[in-house]
């Protein structure tokens, strides 16, 4: 009984978000510029429904109460690195969506493959960001599978019900895109609030008198919780720093996010959305106070049963239609940010692969061709998801910290003198690879350091290596030619 | 298509708008190091988490100072 008042809830809201999201639409014309990027018409609203609907997702959800009820204190990594983005996004931004508009790109891939001069090194950029994408997708279908088992009260297999949800999604994406996305925000933007009042608000409330006296109770049982650990620690500060700073990149350099950038209207609008969007991001905060109050009310959950923490309590102490609207609203933070994953990484394949190989035919079908790649993304992702999950999390990292790898190929774009392609491309294999290593290791630190920032590092600095070493030997090649010419 | 953008020279961020757009950032991120404390507890809040979200609602101000700051 109670499985099915939480099921028809959740399926009621995914069901009429998408509804909204096709009237909000209506019948505008989809061009593969429309498509990706909303035709570059969005305003500072739209934009900042679409970067909070990108930023806090199904993992910022149940990863953060999870970390909260884990880790303690490191989980305040979450909330450090949205507003350090954003101010990444406002200083970068506005320069990126110049570039992008005056040379007409949709993809991140396009931006390199034109500012470099490389089609290669377009061709790198896509297929890594495809790579990264599609893992990050899987992060979001386990969080759904989470959210649906929970509203299952465990009749249900989160396989299915997944799986349903997901494609779902994907044919809402196929034909509202980007505008879609941004629009079907709005009410996940406002159920997650209401969810994470719930949960940050009432449950401390309910359990412990207020959310002050949650933090007397958790000194008393955890007094080590509230703080992080000194210098190069796991999880220490020296981590902290880098993770944060890692993380922080990744509002220009994941795919997905340079798409959110394209779409704007104009550069003011990224500027004003990058001021307006710490005010929602702090709520996170609720989130961590969730987690908290989820160790002290059942603790003993160990490994990945953590994230699952605070849903945990929900189901136990509150009546069927609560953990129907949490699980819902935890559902869309998956879905929406899932769908523009989805989006750029079709959009990757049609235009800068497939169009690598076949310009014509690229542009010729390139609306049909993005939408094919769509549903070939998402079947990808959905069926490597189903069955080799253990794999893809042992890789997740790479990706969380490989699409910070395009950071160098952005930044130095902006600088007077731009290196080759060469020696972008090459420092980002590199990084690459010593991710790659790190992961099949198992190695999270360097002396306290985050891999993702010292693959950051590593990265730089075969860019200075390559771009020295080619200046150096064109020098030489000159020095060596002009006795000849005299 | 787009015609209602007309080609706006778009802002120059100066040295003022990095340095203060540059304050949150650093607070945020290396000033954890100096905050990582519990005392003094603020209304029953760790120090540390009372000073990131500080510095999360001040990251607004410093924006929009430095987009102030910022010649057209």
């Amino acid at each position: 009984m109670s499985s099915l008042v939480a099921f028809s809830i959740v399926a009621a809201m995914l069901v009429g978000t998408m509804a909204f999201g096709f009237l909000a639409v209506g019948k505008i014309k989809m061009s593969p510029q429309e498509l990706v990027i909303g035709n570059r018409s969005f305003g500072t609203i739209l934009l900042s429904l679409l970067f909070a609907g990108e930023t806090i997702t199904s993992f910022t959800f149940l990863g953060a109460a999870g970390w909260a009820y884990s880790r303690g204190a490191p989980a305040f990594y979450i909330l450090a690195y949205l507003p350090l983005g954003l101010i990444v996004l406002f200083l970068c931004g506005p320069l990126l969506w110049r570039r992008a508009r005056e040379f007409n790109f949709l993809t991140n891939a396009d931006y390199f493959a034109s500012i470099y001069e490389s089609r290669l090194l377009g061709l790198l950029v896509a297929v890594c960001g495809v790579f990264f994408l599609v893992l990050y997708l899987t992060v979001q279908l386990t969080g759904i599978q989470i959210l649906l088992e929970i509203a299952g009260y465990g009749s249900v297999k989160g396989i299915s019900a997944g799986a349903i949800a997901f494609f779902l999604i994907v044919i809402f994406v196929l034909f509202n895109g980007l505008r879609g996305v941004a629009w079907v925000s709005v009410i996940k933007d406002v159920l997650v609030l209401g969810a994470v009042l719930f949960a940050g608000v009432i449950i401390p409330i309910h359990f412990f008198g207020s959310p002050l006296h949650l933090f007397e109770r958790l000194r008393e049982a955890h007094p080590d919780w509230l703080t992080l650990r000194s210098g190069t620690m796991p999880n220490g500060t020296v981590w902290f720093v880098s993770t944060v700073l890692v993380n922080a990149v990744g509002i220009i350099t994941w795919p997905h996010a340079a798409a959110a950038i394209y779409s704007a209207k104009n550069e003011a609008s990224i500027r004003r959305n990058a001021m307006l969007l710490p005010f929602y991001q702090v709520i996170l905060v609720l989130v961590l106070f969730a987690g908290f109050s989820a160790l002290l009310v059942t603790p003993g959950l160990k490994g990945d049963d953590a994230d699952q923490s605070f849903m945990r309590v929900v189901q136990t102490h509150y009546s069927a239609w609560v953990v129907g609207v949490v699980a819902g609203a935890g559902c869309l933070a998956g879905l929406v940010p899932g769908s523009s994953m989805i989006l750029a990484a079709g959009s990757l394949i049609a235009k800068n692969i497939v169009g690598t190989f076949s310009q014509s035919f690229a542009q010729k079908h390139q609306t049909a061709l993005t939408r094919i790649s769509v549903l070939l993304v998402a079947m990808f992702a959905f069926v490597s998801w189903a069955t080799a999950r253990s794999t893809l999390v042992s890789m997740l990292l790479v990706a969380a910290n490989g699409a910070a790898q395009f950071l160098p190929g952005i930044l130095l774009s902006l600088s007077d003198r731009r290196p080759s392609a060469l020696s972008i491309g090459s420092g980002l294999v590199v990084s690459l690879l010593f991710l790659c290593w790190t992961a099949a290791v198992k190695l999270p630190l360097i002396s306290g350091i985050s891999v993702g920032f010292v693959a950051l590092v590593l990265n730089f600095a075969m860019v200075g290596l390559i771009t020295l070493t080619s200046h150096f030997g064109q020098r030489l090649r000159q020095s060596g030619r002009e006795p000849a010419d005299r | 298509m787009n015609e209602d953008i007309s080609p706006q020279p778009g802002k120059r961020l100066g040295l003022t708008a990095y340095l203060l757009a540059g304050i949150p950032f650093f607070a945020v991120s290396f000033g954890v190091c100096f905050a990582n404390r519990d005392e003094p507890v603020l209304f029953g809040f760790p120090f540390l988490l009372t000073y990131l979200i500080f510095w999360i609602c001040a990251t607004p101000l410093f924006l929009w100072l430095a987009d102030r700051s910022a010649r057209q």
